[in-house]
């Protein structure tokens, strides 16, 4: 019988040992659940409709109510954490009841109690702020549709109903977690026997069927991690293997250099590869994006991280940034070998698991993540990472945050304007809010961009032409520009509830026919228009719509000289 | 006597509770700004202009909640022993 040894590719630890979420139980059955009130317009009414909801399909809970104030008092939140096995708290919707309702949360926390406040739009950025001030950044919140001060209790209760499912979810441990009161999160090392002895595949298959389910995949069949091949990795890097690098968002898992290298074995990755992953990981980690990256992870909308990698090593290692650099094909091995390895890393360290910690409604392929190379080579302008600040032989690579692609197909140019023109006319259209409201940051941070690869053939005939990339750049931003009343429609009800931002209301106050006539940048900002050359021959480029200011990190030199490049 | 330099936990943690602060009053059009801090007693003296809310006047965090709220996120960040005096600016 042959068997399979492999390591644990979860992190041993999430979030600081006094700084992270109480245990949540697997289900809330046969538990008592806490209703707490801050006394805000309407929140007694969502708690209600909670208290139904949980009466209806949860078999054999309790609900407790607490009619509470701004803060609620310390033996009242003493008597709930004593009283329930978790708590819901209601409503986040202003400036000083957010942060209030989020001390008082985090002193449930604290007493471990899981619980989850309810938002109002609008007040998620402060409520995240106080969590933060509060050291307990990753406290649980379900943001409602409406603000429940301004609503009639029919509608608050109408649209209570939308948000049961997550708070259902934001009290229980979600797959791929551990929950509370059975036991450590697993074994290090973890053995998978064939039972058939003839077919050589079934240990590994039987390896594969577990991680997969346990949520340590990504869908894919995984490389098994077994204690030599991570070793391999280890040495090749030159690292200790106990060392911790940092912690991962967006669940915050504790990164080792032995739990980056099983993630990395898992994808196949050579010693190399994992150093360029190392720094990948290490721009998640930012710490003036850390906001926006996080919300760009968790988000119900697709933001996908897109990795632009710069210097020598990359050329070295084999990542592609010539012809078809995005997708597959054995051309990319490189490219797919490290993104497969941020994915995994990011998963089963930082928690970005579909359902769990990754709340999109419908996803995206682009989440299989895309690391390319600049086609430094084939580029007559400066790489993107010396505009950056950084030296021609620095090995740098990028995270940009994509919200779409956009083939941009143009059939030959009369001059080197005409063709920035026609390129720019591809604007990208609307995304998101735009940047009209700040709901997700001020502009500075958490700009909406735009990232064009674009292929040598465009940045040659430009640079033949006279145009440099900063001229490519600002025609581009002055010609992707869309009639204001396209821009304004996705946000009419922010305006209406007024969250735009002030420099733009006027927009919203011209009459239709104006707003048809009034073109607008699809981007606040010529500098949060970003190109990278990329592709081969033929002059074809694809252009993402990105939120998020890119993040840049070097790749450890330490790691490099000891790395090389080449097959494990 | 030569006061004593703040040791960069002390400085990252009195930052990090001020950065979040101010993103939080700031959305009333606040703002809260360190004056000084001395390590040797841990007072911590910040200027706090006060945001208005008009549709609830109740809902702009107040000099005194801003002090607590200072206080309350230091202890959670490992600094007990600050005494936070808000000063409020126009």
């Amino acid at each position: 019988m042959s068997s399979l040894r492999v390591l644990n590719p979860a992190a041993e630890r999430f979030g600081d040992a006094e700084h992270r979420l109480a245990p949540r139980p697997a289900s809330l059955a046969g538990r008592t659940i806490g209703l707490l009130w801050n006394g805000k317009a309407n929140g007694d009414v969502a708690l209600r409709t909670v208290q139904e909801h949980l009466e209806r399909t949860v078999p054999d809970v309790a609900v407790r109510f607490y009619g509470g104030a701004i803060p609620c008092d310390r033996a009242l939140l003493e008597q709930a954490a004593k009283e329930c096995d978790g708590v819901v708290a209601a409503t986040a919707d202003c400036g000083s009841c957010t942060s209030w309702i989020t001390h008082d949360c985090v002193q449930l926390e604290r007493m471990g109690v899981p619980a989850v406040v309810v938002v109002s739009p609008g007040f998620e950025q402060n409520l995240q702020a106080s969590a933060r001030a509060f050291a307990l950044p990753e406290l649980e919140f379900v943001r409602a549709p409406i603000v429940y001060n301004n609503v009639t209790p029919q509608t608050a209760r109408a649209e209570t109903v939308t948000i049961l499912p997550e708070l259902d979810r934001a009290l229980t441990a979600g797959e791929g977690q551990t929950p509370a009161g059975e036991g450590p999160a697993d074994e290090r090392v973890l053995e998978f026997s064939a039972a058939d002895p003839t077919d050589p595949t079934e240990a590994m298959r039987a390896f594969d069927a577990h991680f997969t389910g346990r949520g340590w995949g990504d869908g894919y069949p995984l490389w098994p991690p077994t204690a030599d091949r991570v070793a391999a990795l280890v040495e090749g890097v030159g690292a200790d293997p106990e060392e911790v690098l940092f912690r991962l968002p967006p669940g915050n898992g504790e990164v080792t250099v032995e739990k980056l290298a099983v993630n990395c074995a898992m994808a196949g990755c050579t010693p190399g590869e994992m150093a360029v992953v190392e720094a990948i990981l290490r721009t998640f980690t930012d710490q003036k994006q850390r906001t926006m990256i996080r919300t760009c992870l968790m988000s119900t909308s697709a933001h996908a991280p897109f990795v632009v990698v710069n210097g020598p090593f990359a050329r070295r290692l084999g990542v592609n940034g010539g012809r078809a650099c995005v997708g597959p094909g054995q051309q990319n091995q490189v490219n797919i070998r490290i993104s497969r390895a941020v994915v995994l890393s990011l998963t089963n360290l930082g928690r970005w698991s579909p359902g769990v910690m990754d709340l999109d409604t419908i996803g995206t392929t682009r989440k299989n993540i895309v690391v390319v190379a600049e086609n430094e080579e084939e580029s007559p302008w400066s790489a993107f990472h010396v505009d950056g600040g950084y030296a021609a032989d620095e090995d740098v690579v990028t995270l940009f945050f994509s919200v779409g692609e956009w083939d941009v197909g143009v059939q030959g140019h009369l001059d080197p304007e005409q063709l920035a023109r026609a390129i720019g006319s591809f604007s990208g259209g609307n995304s998101g809010t735009g940047y009209f409201a700040a709901l997700f940051g001020d502009t500075e941070s958490s700009p909406v961009g735009r990232l064009m690869l674009m292929a040598p053939a465009h940045a040659r005939a430009f640079e033949e032409g006279g145009l440099g990339k900063e001229r490519v750049r600002d025609v581009l931003f002055e010609t992707g520009k869309e009639p204001a009343s396209r821009l304004v429609e996705p946000i009419r009800k922010l305006h209406q509830d007024g969250k735009v931002r002030p420099e733009w209301r006027w927009v919203f106050e011209l009459d239709p026919e104006d707003q048809a006539r009034t073109p607008l940048p699809v981007i606040e900002r010529p500098e949060h228009y970003h190109v990278v050359v990329a592709g081969s021959a033929r002059g074809k480029d694809l252009l993402m719509p990105t939120r998020c200011k890119p993040v840049s990190e070097r790749i450890r030199s330490d790691w490099l000289g000891s790395a090389g490049g080449g097959r494990m | 006597m030569t006061a004593a330099a703040p040791n960069e936990h002390e400085v990252e943690a009195i930052e990090d509770v001020l950065a979040a602060m101010g993103e939080v009053v700031r959305s009333d059009g606040g703002e809260v700004t360190l004056r000084s801090f001395d390590p040797v007693d841990g007072r911590i003296v910040v200027a706090y202009r006060q945001g208005a809310n008009e549709e609830c006047s109740d809902c702009a965090i107040d000099p005194d909640m801003l002090r607590q709220f200072i206080e309350e996120s230091l202890r959670s960040h490992g600094l007990p022993a600050c005494s936070v005096h808000v000063e409020t600016a126009v």
